[in-house]
């Protein structure tokens, strides 16, 4: 401890000494350190970014440069308008996709990471939820697809040996969202376990022990001590989760190629790949991806306000 | 905390796992199935005989060695990029100080936002006409797919990430100031700092991000859909796998895609049980704390 | 410490050495002149494995004939990503030459400009050999783009065992009878269907959803839009008719949608559908011995009198970005034109192949014996009859929105009428813009 203080002591005797070129040269070191990153912005992000927010006010068919035509706001006039597809049922899909996935896999981690960290090799098990997460997502995908078939899929055959009836889970329209949304939930409870049983793991050990000492049972311990401390990470989880939930399609490309019975499953990740590939409507496309990026802005901003009153270092 | 015996801790450990596990186990014993097995209305776990005849077809319909040689050469490329400029610009996000620099961080944050989508087709000009490029000329023009045609396509666009570059960024707080001053103070210039401080100290954070930048990267199918449609010699093992969705017999196309699904599965499940213990380790340690 | 620089540097050169190989690699260009003057056209379709093998019979005998002019056939297997792709190496310089082109895509195309005008000796040859249908769907804004080659209808595929033993010989000729036949044919067992009788949806493609009901539409006497395609015309007694006859079949439970038909009717579990002539080929390949028990017959329309069937082509066309444009032409001709020693072109000879009913009149003559088949001739009729699909620019467009319409119709989701209203109000905003 001593010894440190030292040091910062005599830091910022130097700074007072070379002032100027201390920072001036942590500038030109910065911007050097920061140059790949810059490029790869300027050249990858700008350039796309701006040329489709201009799409987005144009139609187009695609891949012939001359043949834009601009058309101010009707794109997004078309998308708003309280009769488009767009928001309903696209965006409501979209919402309850991302929420639904989200929330689904957070309770199963938390308590799944939870009990491992009571049982023996801890590894092993862990490496067991992690296992869906190292495979593609075109393969979890092609699998889940099959076992949920009505005719000769696993799952409906174990629901038959129970006598319950079968389910057309992703021909009925009243099943299709939620078949998908637990698939994303199971693939995802892996990464979500290892990042909760670092938060878990950090809890000091004598908190608990104080609790037992006075008497508290182990269900006690769980909801008053753990998943208060817990919080950060399952906010940490939540929040990137929630973006990611709310611009991924390619599972339910997978296993929904074309949003489902009656758009089921058409989420706006889907449905903006569609107009402009199938449909050669760039212009529509590009405008739902910026309504889109509007949603996930508020959202995210929404849950970083929670985030600064959970007791995290803000940004 | 460690109690006596967790029974219902086991037992809903072990069921879950099972739900995890058991998907997987399912489409390998489908790779052995024939069609009449498949298409019947009774369903049975293990297939009649343990047949390769799909295994078989698999290969010769997809060109197994190149979808991986692609995937590996792509994954890994990404992630050594990614982990090299997200700890860059988290060491100059954190230790360094200049004018600008949590705008800086505020816009990468930003950049994780915007719908994937927007980026496709512009890249896809841009890659198509890079300057000074397999026949383009300066401007980018006459030449044959431009950069889009070599597999550098599939990396490039994927070079920085915003996701690593926070969580580097993060990481590198938790580092005393007072070490880097007092290298500085040393005389050692930042690039040595860099190099021998900060590199070797965020191992663990690092271990993190390249798992999941390589799953990532590994998974990556909508870009390389489209960079596969310019040179097919660029299939990564998703696009592969889908391709085998339009086989012209339909009674077959699940074993089929079982079979090469359980090929590409495989081997990757067997890297991963064997480096877990590293894995595991590398996120632990860099868990996210308060 | 040196050392460790020196080695940091020598690894970022090596990198950089890697990299810059990999990035000078080119790949494979798409059609090109090599030194001796021997000009390399690329075709692309969606024809593969045991399609492709045959087709490219025909393409080795061109090659072997005309050194100068060699063609190299590029495969895109999944048709869904054919038009995606076409649009993609447009842009790329990756190109191909020539185009197999499904008409509804004309528009889309069109618009941006990948189709050339073929030459006067072309357009004459084609406006004198082939039937108006034929014509029309190779025909965008006006402008004639290639050589029709595959003019599908659609028809009634029934398994004619599965008919016998629930006591029919003859398949149905009106939709009363359709009801009767697939409920007597309709078997489940512990509440899991074993046979289905009639398969609602023929593929799991837009078109599988929307081509069987527009063909029963329009044995109703139905439209989908009006002569100029300018408005829907969905919103009919007849499309009413046409959904409500659906979901009866669904209520009842004779039809499941769940059940895959694809599957389902090769292996024998579907007793009827309603597909396109092309799905023969199929269907032989995969049912091997089998496919003797199906059978195909007109489709069956509400009095039993009336009749409708849907049709949809392809056509050969020649990309606009092409450097060798008159050679390709001098292929397609040779392709679409030339009679082999059967009397019938090199393509007609293909398409027989695959259970396909060429579009050339000279071809249907040459093969006057094979078309007669049973199972070919519901086809051939049909296309006297049957109500070409629109390929207007927004053709997928507006197929896409029927599907969903009629999807929510069967889920029960949204009633009969409200999907006709909804489905030609987006209908005419799609057509007005």
């Amino acid at each position: 401890m001593k010894k440190n203080r030292h040091l910062f002591k005599k830091v910022s005797f130097n700074r007072v000494g070379f002032g100027l070129t201390n920072r001036s040269r942590q500038t030109v070191m910065g911007y050097l350190f920061l140059f790949p990153m810059l490029l790869f912005y300027a050249v990858f992000f700008m350039i796309p970014i701006l040329f489709s927010l201009f799409l987005s006010f144009s139609e187009w068919s695609g891949y012939d440069l001359s043949s834009i035509k601009w058309v101010g706001f009707r794109n997004y006039r078309q998308l708003l308008s309280p009769d488009s597809e767009f928001v309903f049922p696209i965006l409501t899909n979209t919402l309850l996709f991302a929420f639904g996935s989200v929330i689904l896999s957070l309770v199963f981690s938390v308590v799944i990471a939870y009990m491992i960290t009571r049982l023996r090799f801890e590894g092993f098990w862990r490496t067991l939820y992690f296992l869906p997460m190292v495979t593609t997502v075109v393969a979890v995908g092609n699998v889940w697809k099959f076992m949920y078939d009505p005719n000769g899929g696993l799952i409906n055959a174990l629901l038959n040996a129970l006598g319950l009836p079968t389910i057309a889970f992703l021909d009925d329209p009243n099943t299709a969202l939620g078949s998908i949304i637990v698939v994303s939930a199971w693939a995802s409870i892996g990464g979500s376990v290892l990042i909760l049983t670092a938060g878990l793991k950090s809890i000091p050990e004598t908190y608990y022990e104080a609790a037992v000492l006075e008497g508290a049972g182990s269900a006690q311990l769980f909801w008053h001590i753990t998943l208060p401390l817990l919080r950060p990470s399952v906010l940490f989880v939540l929040i990137t989760g929630f973006i990611s939930g709310l611009q991924s399609f390619t599972l339910i490309l997978v296993m929904t190629g074309d949003g489902g019975p009656a758009n089921a499953t058409n989420v706006g990740g889907l449905e903006m790949y569609n107009q402009a590939f199938q449909y050669g409507a760039w212009g529509i496309a590009c405008a739902m991806a910026f309504i889109l990026f509007v949603i996930v802005f508020i959202a995210t901003v929404l849950q970083l306000r929670i985030f600064r009153r959970g007791g995290v270092e803000s940004y | 905390m460690k109690p006596k015996f967790p029974w219902f801790s086991y037992l809903v450990v072990i069921v879950g796992a099972i739900m995890m596990v058991f998907p997987f186990l399912d489409m390998f014993f489908t790779s052995f199935k024939g069609a009449d097995e498949i298409n019947q209305i009774e369903y049975k776990l293990l297939p009649k005989e343990f047949k390769l005849d799909n295994f078989v077809e698999a290969f010769n319909q997809m060109n197994m060695g190149l979808l991986f040689k692609n995937s590996i050469i792509v994954s890994v490329s990404v992630t050594v990029l990614v982990l090299l400029t997200s700890t860059l610009a988290g060491y100059a996000l954190t230790k360094l100080r200049f004018k600008g620099r949590n705008a800086i961080f505020r816009f990468t944050l930003s950049t994780m936002m915007f719908p994937p989508f927007l980026f496709l087709i512009p890249n896809y000009y841009i890659m198509v006409h890079f300057p000074l490029v397999n026949g383009n000329n300066i401007f980018g023009e006459g030449g044959n797919g431009g950069l889009a045609a070599s597999i550098l396509a599939l990396i490039l666009p994927f070079a920085v990430s915003g996701f690593g570059i926070f969580l580097m960024r993060q990481f590198i707080l938790n580092i005393p100031d007072a070490l880097i001053e007092a290298a500085r103070i040393d005389g050692a210039s930042e690039f040595r700092i860099f190099w021998q401080i900060v590199m070797p100290m965020t191992m663990p954070a690092q271990a993190t991000l390249a798992i999941f930048t390589f799953i990532s990267q590994w998974n990556e199918f909508i870009w390389s859909l489209l960079i596969y449609t310019v040179n097919n010699d660029l299939a990564t093992l998703p696009v592969g796998i889908q391709m085998l969705q339009s086989y012209l017999d339909p009674t077959l196309t699940q074993a089929l895609v079982s079979a090469a699904l359980t090929i590409s599965v495989v081997p990757v499940f067997i890297v991963f049980l064997l480096l877990q213990k590293y894995y595991i380790q590398g996120m632990m340690l860099s868990g996210i704390k308060e | 410490m040196k050392r460790r620089r020196t080695k940091a540097v020598l690894l970022i050169l090596a990198v950089a050495l890697t990299v810059g190989l990999i990035g000078c690699n080119t790949a494979s260009d798409s059609s090109s002149t090599d030194n001796n003057g021997v000009v390399t056209l690329t075709l692309m379709t969606h024809y593969s494995q045991q399609q492709e093998k045959e087709l490219k019979k025909y393409i080795d005998q061109w090659n072997k004939e005309h050194p100068n002019i060699q063609v190299k056939h590029k495969s895109v297997a999944d048709f869904s990503k054919l038009l995606p792709t076409i649009m993609a190496q447009q842009t790329s310089g990756q190109q191909a030459d020539i185009l197999h082109i499904y008409s509804l895509w004309g528009g889309q195309l069109a618009k941006s400009n990948v189709l050339a005008q073929p030459p006067a000796d072309v357009k004459s040859d084609i406006e004198a050999n082939y039937p108006s249908a034929a014509i029309k769907g190779a025909t965008v804004d006006g402008k004639l783009l290639g050589y029709p080659t595959e003019v599908q209808t659609y028809a009634l595929y029934y398994n004619k065992k599965l008919l016998k033993d629930a006591g029919f010989t003859n398949p149905p000729s009106t939709w009363d009878e359709l009801y009767q036949v697939a409920k007597a044919v309709t078997k489940r067992k512990n509440g899991k269907i074993v046979v289905e009788g009639f398969g609602l949806k023929s593929s799991t493609v837009t078109a599988g959803v929307v081509h069987p009901y527009l063909s029963l539409l329009y044995t109703a006497g139905g439209r989908l839009i009006n002569e100029d395609g300018t408005k829907a015309e969905l919103d009919s007694e007849a499309g009413l008719k046409t959904l409500e006859f659906q979901k009866k079949l669904i209520k009842e439970k004779l039809s499941d949608l769940s059940i895959d038909v694809a599957k389902g009717f090769p292996s024998e579990r579907v007793a009827m559908t309603i597909n396109a002539s092309w799905w023969q080929g199929t269907l032989k390949a995969v049912m091997k011995d089998n496919f003797e028990n199906i059978g195909v017959a007109p489709i069956p329309s509400p009095d039993g009198k009336s009749k409708g069937s849907v049709s949809y082509s392809f056509f050969y066309g020649v990309n606009s970005k092409s450097k060798h444009q008159e050679e390709a032409w001098e292929f397609l001709k040779w392709l679409n034109s030339q009679k082999q020693e059967n009397g019938a072109t090199a393509e007609g000879n293909f398409l027989l192949s695959q259970g396909i009913i060429p579009a050339r009149t000279s071809d249907i003559e040459a093969f006057e014996k094979e078309l007669s088949t049973l199972n070919n001739k519901p086809f051939i009729d049909a296309l006297e009859y049957a109500v070409p699909e629109p390929n207007l620019l927004q053709g997928e467009k507006i197929m896409t929105l029927l599907q969903k319409q009629i999807e929510a119709v069967w889920t029960d989701q949204t009633r009969p009428e409200q999907a006709l209203k909804t489905a030609t109000e987006q209908i005419n905003r799609e057509l007005s813009q």
